[in-house]
């Protein structure tokens, strides 16, 4: 378990987890970014914006 | 070592801003292969000019940002590392604009489609495509800021705002008729079409990323030639040719996706190795033998 950034909640991540996915914080809805691994460590995901997509 | 022996010892890279379904499933491609490879963060990319190359063999280039997915490519092509997609793809597929440029250039049926240079001419751009009209952002994607214009009205509320927003790429006013019609997705590798998909919405706006469902779709013939001619009129690599397929069989391409999202494919047709496809793709690109 990972502390959220925004509201402390804990974070279930998988044991696999790879930087740079996407968590959600089952406490707050917060999308959460990994940022580093071993240990985790998450951050708010940043907005989409506008030149992001497919 | 020779240059080929370095170049052979480098790791391949997926650049990537977030590791979605589809990375994590071009991952498992790589290892697959036995290829060394490396997940690189298109955020964490500083390079100084005339300095040292792209330390990768080749490039699967899947940033978010269209601007830096542009940087990418251009950095690697600079370099002769290759890179799919190309910067050339990429240009042309990010702005939509300059895509339908170049579909109608290679004779692809399209919406018909109107281009206003500024806000102030969006209305009259709506009206030549005529009611109901569809209006894009130039650069947009997974269905943001699309307005559905139903009469003058409504486009003049539509570039209003458009006109008041900071961006001057909003402010462009890129316009389509409005088709009804199934939408359908071709993914296609080294120009050859390998799979199709119908996406189906309660939402006219029926993208993947909007929460539409997609299902498997017969790849005929005709469908998989003019996503080929399409993925070839826009610079080739790996594509998501999006097409709208009127109540007649009629077909005509919506647009050309760069850095084409494919999960929805993938699950629609379990038994297709699509990231393996694209991988190989890439490896290919390493020996010329990519298109």
């Amino acid at each position: 378990m990972t502390a959220c950034p925004e509201c402390r909640g804990a974070v279930s991540v998988p044991d696999d987890v790879m930087a740079a996915e996407i968590v959600v914080c089952g406490e707050c809805s917060s999308e959460l970014e990994v940022v580093a691994v071993a240990p985790t460590v998450l951050a708010r995901a940043p907005e989409v914006e506008e030149d992001w997509g497919e | 070592m020779s240059d080929d022996g370095q170049c052979a010892a480098r790791p391949f890279a997926l650049v990537a801003t977030r590791v979605r379904i589809e990375e994590r499933m071009l991952f498992d491609a790589f290892r697959r292969r036995g290829v060394a490879y490396e997940h690189v963060d298109d955020r964490s990319i500083v390079y100084r000019v005339g300095g040292p190359p792209p330390p990768w063999r080749a490039v699967l280039n899947r940033a978010l940002s269209a601007i830096r997915r542009a940087e990418v490519s251009r950095w690697c092509a600079a370099a002769d590392v290759p890179v799919v997609n190309s910067p050339e793809t990429l240009a042309c597929c990010d702005n939509k604009i300059a895509t339908s440029l170049a579909l109608h250039r290679a004779g692809v049926p399209t919406p018909d489609t109107v281009v206003a240079l500024d806000a102030a001419g969006g209305g009259r751009a709506v009206a030549e495509v005529g009611y109901p009209a569809v209006v894009k952002p130039v650069n947009g994607s997974w269905g943001r800021a699309l307005a559905r214009v139903g009469d003058a009205d409504a486009a003049e509320a539509v570039f209003a705002l458009r006109a008041e927003m900071a961006s001057p790429v909003q402010k462009l006013g890129y316009t389509q008729e409005f088709l009804s019609g199934r939408d359908l997705r071709v993914l296609v590798v080294g120009g050859r079409a390998v799979a199709a998909v119908v996406r189906e919405a309660d939402h006219w706006v029926r993208n993947t990323a909007r929460g539409a469902r997609s299902t498997a779709h017969a790849l005929d013939p005709e469908l998989a030639r003019l996503a080929e001619r399409s993925a070839a009129a826009v610079g080739g690599g790996v594509l998501g040719v999006d097409l709208l397929e009127d109540a007649a069989g009629n077909l005509r391409v919506l647009e050309v996706n760069g850095a084409v999202e494919f999960h929805g494919l993938a699950d629609a047709h379990p038994d297709l190795p699509v990231a393996d496809l694209i991988v190989d793709h890439l490896l290919d690109a390493t020996t010329g033998a990519a298109s």
